[in-house]
């Protein structure tokens, strides 16, 4: 089937569960028929048939930025990452359009009027606007990723044995957290051999030093010294788990090979690795089933002679991982455009939360003011670390009033930040293309955090702002 | 031709109790935009159909939808069926026609009737009925699966009516209901007040078209520069005890000129005399009965009915 055929019938599948939620007589209080009146308009005034129409004809265009002389496997990924970051992009914004929308266009007209003199109006109002959202947006989302998933199929051309294609789970090791108690004994260590040095330093600055050394030592193999790593895997090692490394071996250029010795308890290989490039070794079957896995390795110098390489470092988190197939590539997939349904659900709340007091135009900015934050807010989300203790000795400056409400302040950003870095890490769609799993707890977390928790209170708020607001003549704003 | 009743029905309940009314619509930054309302004093009773009258800006609007509670008043004492407006108990027991017809363009007459029951609560079983009932009392039957964006001004206006008593309200507070409406319309919409009227609801109507008001309200008050400036029953307001009105069959040239001797050696002043003429409004309704009945065919509204039997014998509230 040729992608357009494809895109028609996507867009015949939305057409049709529409006209079904608008025409089946449902029971349900003046929340479903907002809702429903909701589907009506953005259906008749031609937003659902056009946006669904850009969508899928946009998913039907994706096979023509393949490269295909790449890999089978690099084409699949290429298509799935680029698949759902049009999707996501298209839903979301959409989600904020129809809501804040059809909202503005209610206090504009002033026909709000009609709907608040009712009993159950001004409660309702906001709520059914939002579930009416919800609904169109997943009616474009499951036709969206069956035909991702379709085409996914003919990229790879083996559309049978797509849905065997498993996903993986990344474990790294434990070393690489490092742990209140090791700081504390690296701490009192250091106190005893150096007690002029590390006795006169203030106790966070002490930790503070304490941890960012074990972390270097943890990260670094020293040859001849061999070093375990614990992978703590709970729901039990599955067959065809493999340890995949990504070595760094300082400045040297990546023809220079090392050599590594990988043991498991017993079994040994010796593997050689080059400067950044990564290498797998199967774990043996014989682990399978066993939630905690040891592997001692050591950094066995280079190959050649004349070269000494002193020691090799572990940078970034996914320098050294257990890779261990868990549900598959499809079931991951259905999990993170669930997280993508929940990420738009808020979007709607936000949208509606913003327009009641907002017109249109500032609302869509303030929204995509969101959007930016979000993005930013991750990645500032990945330098914050966990400064335990931090707040313990109380500075006597603290007291000063303007050093509090800096601190505050301060606090509040902090906690924004981590409050959006929720948003990137429910932003699941580039992981699900890299093959690694989606599971069902992040669905739960999503869920909680942004679906109830966040959304919630925007709809919320919006409510309360909205039962305040006066409804008067159209253009009272 | 709709016969003025008696307010026989009328008892002193008062329904619509407001004291010292004041609003001002303030910008943005709440700075004091314009003062709509002044002073206003209205007390309007179960049962009788009350008109508030006004030239255009005089505050007929503003004050309906603080009575509403789609507005907020600045100052002064609100108080329907005994309760603030925008009480969630007392809205199902109103019914409201706003001025200009707002609706959901894309809904379907029967769709936007169905909203209307769905957020009045109307029970399922009875809704469907109560849609079909309301369409037919404002003659809209074939047009009720066209979309409202497509309807005339004055088809608009129907709907408009019919959603306002979908539940069954017993205050119906309308904004110039006869706005848009044909002259037809507008003696239908005189009739459906009258048998609201009948039934014991109480109407509020705003409108400047004084010859609608003064068939069908018992009592009125003209508002103007957001003050009442006179109340009371149309019969109190327009009395001239200066002027005498006779209205004969043709009395013939002779005895005309025979009267008119007599009236004027007594002393009396003839204001005006000329022969009779029917109102435009007799002859226009004339002529539309005269084409229905031919079997002409219209896209518009078809003729209206009776007011529904769900429209219930109203209690007066205590
Ligand atoms: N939302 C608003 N913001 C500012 N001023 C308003 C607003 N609504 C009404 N006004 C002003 O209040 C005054 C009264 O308006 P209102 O609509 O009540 O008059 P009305 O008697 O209904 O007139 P009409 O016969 O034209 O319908 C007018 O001067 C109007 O400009
Ligand atoms: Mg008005």
């Amino acid at each position: 089937m040729t992608p357009f055929i494809l895109a028609f019938l996507a867009w015949v599948m939305m057409a049709l569960v529409v006209q079904v939620a608008v025409r089946v007589p449902v029971p349900g209080g003046a929340v479903v028929a907002i809702s429903r009146t909701l589907l009506i308009e953005i259906w008749r005034r031609g937003v659902l048939p056009i946006c669904g129409g850009i969508l899928f004809l946009g998913l039907a265009m994706l096979p023509w930025i393949l490269d295909d002389s790449s890999e089978e496997s690099s084409r699949l990924q290429t298509i799935l990452d680029y698949g759902q970051i049009w999707i996501s992009s298209v839903l979301l914004l959409l989600s904020m359009w129809i809501t804040s929308g059809s909202l503005a266009d209610e206090i504009v007209t002033g026909r709000m009027r009609v709907l608040v003199v009712h009993r159950h109006g001004k409660s309702a109002l906001l709520p059914g606007k939002w579930l009416g959202s919800v609904l169109a947006i997943l009616a474009l989302l499951v036709p969206a990723t069956a035909m991702l998933w379709m085409l996914s199929g003919q990229v790879v051309d083996r559309s049978t044995d797509l849905f065997g294609e498993p996903a993986y789970e990344l474990v790294q090791p434990q070393i690489m957290e490092v742990s209140r108690e090791e700081v504390e004994s690296y701490v009192a260590l250091q106190k005893l051999e150096d007690p002029a040095g590390w006795g006169a330093l203030d106790r966070d600055k002490a930790y503070r030093i304490a941890r960012s050394r074990i972390e270097r030592l943890s990260h670094s193999l020293v040859q001849g010294v061999p070093m375990d790593y614990h992978f703590q895997y709970p729901g039990g090692l599955s067959e065809g788990a493999v340890l995949e490394f990504r070595p760094s071996l300082g400045r040297l250029h990546r023809s220079e090979r090392a050599r590594l010795r990988v043991q498991f308890d017993g079994t040994s290989k010796d593997v050689v690795i080059r400067n950044s490039v990564r290498s797998q070794v199967e774990v043996p079957d014989r682990f399978r089933g066993d939630q905690e896995i040891v592997v001692t390795m050591e950094f066995l110098g280079a190959v050649s002679e004349e070269m000494r390489i002193p020691s090799m470092n572990w940078n970034g988190s996914d320098a050294l991982l257990l890779r261990i197939q868990e549900g598959s590539l499809l079931s991951s997939l259905i999990r993170s455009q669930l997280l993508l349904w929940i990420r738009c659900g808020f979007v709607a709340a936000l949208g509606l939360m913003v327009s009641t007091f907002l017109g249109l135009p500032v609302a869509t900015l303030l929204v995509l003011c969101f959007f930016i934050a979000a993005a930013g807010g991750g990645f500032a989300g990945a330098f914050d670390e966990n400064h335990e203790g931090s707040h313990s000795h109380p500075d006597p400056r603290d007291q000063e009033p303007s050093r509090v409400i800096i601190d505050l302040l301060a606090g509040g950003g902090e906690w924004i930040v981590g409050q959006l870095g929720d948003w990137n890490r429910h932003v699941t769609g580039s992981r699900v293309a890299a093959g690694e799993n989606v599971k069902i707890a992040e669905v739960y977390s999503g869920f909680t955090r942004i679906g109830l928790i966040w959304a919630g209170l925007a709809l919320l708020l919006g409510t309360w702002i909205n039962s305040r607001k006066e409804h008067g003549l159209g253009v009272d704003r | 031709m709709s016969v003025k009743v008696k307010p026989d029905n009328r008892q002193d309940v008062e329904v619509i109790r407001v004291r010292g009314l004041r609003k001002v619509f303030r910008d943005f930054w709440l700075r004091p935009r314009v003062e709509a309302l002044r002073e206003v004093d209205l007390t309007i009773y179960s049962g009788e159909v009350f008109g508030l009258l006004g030239p255009n800006g005089s505050g007929k609007s503003t004050t309906i939808q603080i009575l509403l509670g789609l507005l907020f008043p600045s100052a002064g004492e609100v108080s329907v069926l005994g309760k603030p407006p925008a009480t969630a108990e007392i809205k199902n027991r109103i019914g409201y026609l706003p001025e200009d017809s707002v609706f959901y363009p894309f809904l379907t007459g029967r769709e936007m009737l169905d909203l209307s029951a769905s957020l009045a609560k109307v029970a399922d079983s009875q809704r469907k009925g109560r849609i079909e009932d309301l369409l037919e009392m404002v003659g809209l039957q074939d047009a009720g699966d066209r979309e409202i964006g497509d309807y005339s001004k004055g088809m608009q206006r129907r709907i408009g009516i019919a959603q306002a008593l979908i539940h069954d309200p017993e205050i119906l507070i309308l904004d110039e209901p006869t706005n848009g409406l044909d002259p037809l319309g507008v003696r239908e919409m005189k009739d459906w007040i009258g048998a609201l009227r009948q039934r014991g609801k109480t109407v509020l109507i705003s409108s400047h078209l004084l010859a609608d008001v003064e068939q069908i309200c018992d009592r009125v008050s003209i508002l103007y520069g957001g003050k009442v400036q006179t109340t009371g029953s149309i019969e109190q307001i327009l009395a001239r005890d200066d002027r005498t009105l006779w209205v004969t069959s043709n009395p013939g040239e002779d005895l005309l000129a025979e009267a008119r001797r007599q009236i004027e050696k007594s002393g009396i002043e003839v204001v005006s005399m000329g022969p009779g003429s029917r109102s435009l409004e007799d002859k226009f309704l004339e002529t539309v009965e005269a084409a229905r009945e031919s079997g002409e065919k219209t896209t518009g509204a078809g003729i209206g009915a009776k007011l529904p039997a769900f429209i219930g014998q109203s209690k007066v509230p205590r």
